[in-house]
């Protein structure tokens, strides 16, 4: 080895220091700007990517659509005045409103009788009477009610008790759906949640109500004089659909380019799927290092990709980027390829470890960096010129990605070096210690 | 140069060749054939011209047909030209390669051409809710039902003429359906949330016998054909062929493969159009058994059924069949022994129990056997996706150009090689893209740009090993070959890692990352072999030349 060596492994406990305050410097502005900002992939919600005409801006877009308090940001070129409007589920949505009623009214009257809900929305077209709808409805123990906007014909149909107290009911979801598609030509039916209860005597009217309010429910009496059942009920209204009816209320000749709809079970499916593919690619990759390797060096490598994962993760929480999807791909990519960095100079530690029976430990660890440190930068820096390249270039859907990429690959780069092989080396001493 | 040489020369140049004729239906130019209606206006021939703008296309017009030639012509436009008015139906032409080698142009994911993408959950709860005895249901039966809504849902996508659809079950509980280049959500939502349409129509026997005489004299095939297009057009022919009146319809007789679970078209069968009892006329059914102890559907009619029912079940009616349609498709054909005037009756014909169950869904509700909700649902314009295809194919030039000046510069002639290779490695992964019928989406350009990177890492680590064995002094033959032993584990363990998250990363199943996972995983397989074999093969040849004594690196 004629080459000069670069003593490397004194400067770790700076480098461990610099990781860490990194790190610490990361989280803590990451914290004081609201912390991840999960995208709808995982949290659910909608976003929107619209087209604008000239001289709509972030601001104009946020006030027209103030009612969903949504996030608006301004993407591409500017002469194509595009934006991204994203709104992501919140507690109140229809997904939650029937539990929490059900659990507030359990927690509050313990004794009452809450049935399943089973009562119909249905939207029919033009002008139709009250009337007329429960004419329709002889027969099958139901009622209409009209409910929401006054302009429309819209009706909440529910179950009403049979006028012969033996008889069975004939009422069932099914058969009113189809019986009101059959009568009202073009009627939609609508979604939406209804909870029937039951008490045994009578309750403050006024505080179902303030109930029903708080979740953005409503409420009605259904039963006769003398009996005190109601139902709680709420349409539930596809957002995206009247963001997009909004948009095109405030504003002239909008494009709609792309809609992403995500509900709450795809949001946790997605988070738990996430997580479960990094662990499992820990899993994994240590059993191969251990099996290629040795076991200290797994620890090392490990030790390494951990430190870029969380460093990436930390870097989105600063940089306000949006976890979504393609960014936990970049995550698993930095995963793979901050592996693969160290594993070249692991291999160089391997051989000459076999050939240089002499010499320290320390001393072919700093040589074998010294060795593949022109290849480790010339690589690296070759591969962030693409993923620069991507970043520049890439659009929208990429720029992301490419970001949190490049920032991983260049913290990969250094953590290749500086924590890796020490942490191997570290993890050595400290077993021998143990063991003696 | 020895044998061995000139036919491992031999072998590269070939596979060089045949990858680029698996590229050419991608990146060349393809045909596209649309058919306009008899009727169709000339502003109406003029909006589907005006689509295609003369200087990225060439439109030729023959009769009602168009031919459009271009680039850029994928299913997404196809289906879009589609919904044009007074156009009858769209078709892209096979480019020669695809049958020359079973090339196929690469499938564009969503991002890329535009379309929708829809995740629907089965509500299993609430069957459950609504069973008698409040019973969980097994893995197996939430499978099989997902497995026939996903069938009805098909048939329903299909009659939407939606040509390349992706309908696919997601686990044992959901549907993730993508349709490219529809543009309009409200009607494939609506499409998929309608209910189905069942009626009962008599068979007309003696032109049935007559359509099947037909078809074994003018149709040679083994079975019927599998695309819908095709479908309607045989029994186009066969209409006009057994010269059927005009009160008369030809439909397929449809069963389920046993293997498969797909219902497909089994043979020819002729029914009267007038629609003897309809659907809602049924009032209710249920599972039951036969005479004999199979399973059968029984059900009971609403009053006005009845009569319906005890008029085509009546005398005159018997020994023929009575024919149950659901979507157009002959699903069962019992014959007619027996006036039934109580409006109550069976169907029985050799059913399994998953059968019966469906038929007894359709039936009492004609409605998919379970509860689906959308869940997730993703539409992207056409534009934007031409807009992501550009703004990635444009990063990857530019990614491309800068490895590649960077390495000229700093290996000289090596860099040149190695440039070369990154080149071949592209055109090899478009290749097996193509080849294996990869979807590739705009993470997926990100993974080959991201490749191209990593590709070089393998000619940096093999070339700064050849560099240290020269500067210890050994001849260029020597420092070429142990270049390549040494740097060898190292690519290996290197690229294997990266594999494995790739792998894990193709489980995560979403479409756009998948892309990315197949373009990563083939990528680096790619890199490997061309670094390892490819390159490693030019340098060979390089020093065969003795009197080499110093490398171009």
């Amino acid at each position: 080895m004629k080459q000069r060596t670069i003593p490397f492994l004194k400067y770790r406990f700076i480098a461990y220091g610099l990781s860490l305050s990194l790190f610490v410097i990361f989280v803590a502005s990451g914290l004081i700007s609201k912390g991840l900002n999960l995208g709808v992939d995982f949290v659910g919600g909608q976003k929107i990517i619209a087209r604008f005409e000239k001289g709509v801006d972030e601001g104009k877009i946020r006030k027209a659509l103030a009612a969903y308090s949504p996030m608006v940001q301004q993407i591409g070129e500017a002469e194509n005045h595009e934006f991204i409007i994203t709104t992501k589920l919140k507690e109140d949505s229809a997904f939650t409103t029937e539990g929490n009623i059900r659990k507030d009214l359990e927690a509050k009257y313990p004794k009452t009788r809450m049935d399943k809900g089973d009562a119909v929305f249905v939207l029919l077209k033009g002008t139709v009477d009250t009337n007329k709808v429960n004419a329709t409805l002889a027969g099958l123990d139901a009622e209409a009610r009209k409910i929401g906007d006054p302009s429309k014909s819209e009706y909440i149909i529910f179950k009403k008790e049979p006028a012969d107290k033996k008889k069975k009911s004939a009422y069932t979801e099914d058969k009113v759906e189809n019986h009101v598609r059959s009568v009202f030509d073009g009627a939609e039916i609508l979604n939406g949640i209804t909870i029937p209860v039951v008490f045994d005597k009578p309750v403050d009217e006024a505080a179902l109500n303030g109930l029903a309010k708080k979740y953005n429910a409503a409420l009605m009496k259904t039963g006769d004089e003398g009996k005190y059942s109601y139902v709680f009920y709420k349409l539930v209204v596809d957002e995206s659909d009247r963001i997009k009816a909004d948009l095109d209320k405030n504003f002239k000749n909008v494009k709609i380019m792309s809609t992403e709809n995500v509900g709450p079970a795809v949001g946790s499916f997605l988070r738990q799927s996430a997580l479960k593919l990094i662990i499992v690619s820990i899993i994994l990759m240590t059993i191969y290092l251990a099996y290629r390797f040795e076991f200290r060096y797994s620890v090392g490598a490990m030790v390494a990709v951990l430190h870029d994962v969380i460093l990436s993760v930390a870097y989105c929480g600063f940089a306000g980027i949006e976890i979504n999807i393609s960014v936990v791909a970049a995550l698993l990519t930095i995963f793979g390829y901050s592996v693969n960095d160290t594993i070249v100079i692991f291999d160089r530690i391997r051989e000459n470890t076999q050939i240089e029976t002499k010499i320290s430990m320390v001393d072919i660890v700093n040589s074998s960096i010294t060795v593949t440190m022109s290849r480790t930068i010339l690589t690296s820096f070759l591969t962030l010129l693409s993923v620069f390249a991507l970043f520049l270039l890439g659009g929208e859907g990429i720029s992301d990605f490419a970001q949190v990429l490049l920032f991983g690959m260049i913290i990969g780069c250094y953590s290749t070096i500086y924590i890796a092989s020490p942490v191997m080396l570290s993890w050595e001493k400290l077993m021998q210690r143990i063991r003696s | 140069m020895t044998r061995g040489m000139i036919y491992k020369l031999i072998f590269i140049l070939l596979l060089i060749a045949f990858a680029i004729v698996l590229i050419l239906p991608t990146v060349g130019e393809n045909t596209m054939q649309v058919s306009m209606n008899g009727d169709a206006t000339a502003e109406q021939y003029e909006a589907v011209k005006k689509k295609f703008p003369s200087g990225a296309y060439i439109v030729t017009q023959k009769g009602a047909e168009l031919t459009i030639t271009g680039r850029n012509l994928n299913d997404a436009v196809m289906n879009d030209v589609r919904t044009f008015p007074g156009v009858r139906t769209s078709v892209i032409r096979k480019h020669w390669a695809e049958d020359l080698v079973m090339a196929k142009k690469i499938n564009l994911g969503l991002d890329l051409q535009g379309g929708m993408h829809l995740v629907l959950q089965a509500d299993f709860a609430k069957i459950e809710s609504k069973s008698v005895d409040k019973k969980k249901l097994t893995e197996k039966e939430k499978s099989e039902l997902t497995q026939q809504a996903l069938e009805l849902i098909r048939n329903r996508i299909d009659k939407f003429g939606v040509a390349e659809p992706s309908i696919r079950p997601r686990g044992n509980e959901a549907i993730e359906i993508q349709l490219p280049g529809v543009k309009d959500p409200r009607a494939v939502k609506k499409a998929i949330g309608t209910t189905g349409q069942v009626e009962y129509r008599l068979v007309d026997d003696e032109y049935t016998a007559k359509a099947g005489e037909w078809l074994r004299r003018n149709y040679k095939e083994k079975a019927l054909p599998e695309e819908p297009e095709k479908q309607d057009k045989l029994l186009a022919d066969i209409t006009e062929g057994i010269q059927l009146p005009n009160n008369r319809e030809v439909l397929y007789h449809w069963e389920r493969q046993k293997d498969s679970k797909k219902i497909i078209p089994q043979y020819p069968i002729v029914l009267m159009r007038e629609v003897a009892i309809a659907g809602t006329d049924i009032n209710k059914a249920w599972i039951g058994n036969d005479e004999y102890g199979g399973l059968a559907v029984h059900f009971t009619t609403t009053a006005e059924g009845a009569t319906k029912f005890a008029d085509v079940t009546a005398k005159k009616n018997w020994g023929k069949k009575l024919a149950i349609v659901i979507d157009d498709k002959v699903r069962s054909a019992p014959r007619l022994n027996v006036q039934i005037t109580s409006g109550s009756a069976m169907i029985n014909g050799n059913f399994t129990y998953e059968e019966v169950n469906t038929l007894t869904r359709i039936i009492k509700e004609g409605a998919l056997p379970v509860d689906l909700n959308i869940i997730e649902e993703r539409t992207v314009g056409p534009s934007l996706g031409q807009d992501s295809i550009e703004a990635g194919v444009k990063a990857a030039i530019l990614g491309f150009i800068g490895i590649l000046v960077f390495m000229a510069m700093y290996y000289r002639l090596a860099g040149v090689i190695a440039g070369v290779g990154l080149v071949l490695n592209a055109i090899f992964q478009m290749a097996i893209l193509s080849w294996l019928g990869f979807t590739l989406t705009l993470p997926g350009i990100a993974g080959i740009i991201l490749t191209a990177g990593m590709a070089v890492d393998a000619n940096v680590l093999i070339y700064e090993r050849m560099k240290e064995e020269l500067a210890n002094g050994k001849s260029v033959r020597m420092a070429v070959s142990m270049g390549f032993d040494r740097a060898f584990w190292a690519i290996f363990d290197g690229n294997l890692t990266t594999l494995i998250s790739a792998f894990v990363l193709a489980q995560f199943g979403t479409g756009p990352i998948k892309g990315f996972a197949v373009t990563l995983t083939i990528g680096l397989i790619v890199s490997m072999f061309v670094a390892l074999y490819i390159t490693r093969f030019v340098y060979e040849l390089i020093s065969l030349n003795k009197k080499i004594k110093r490398l171009s690196i």
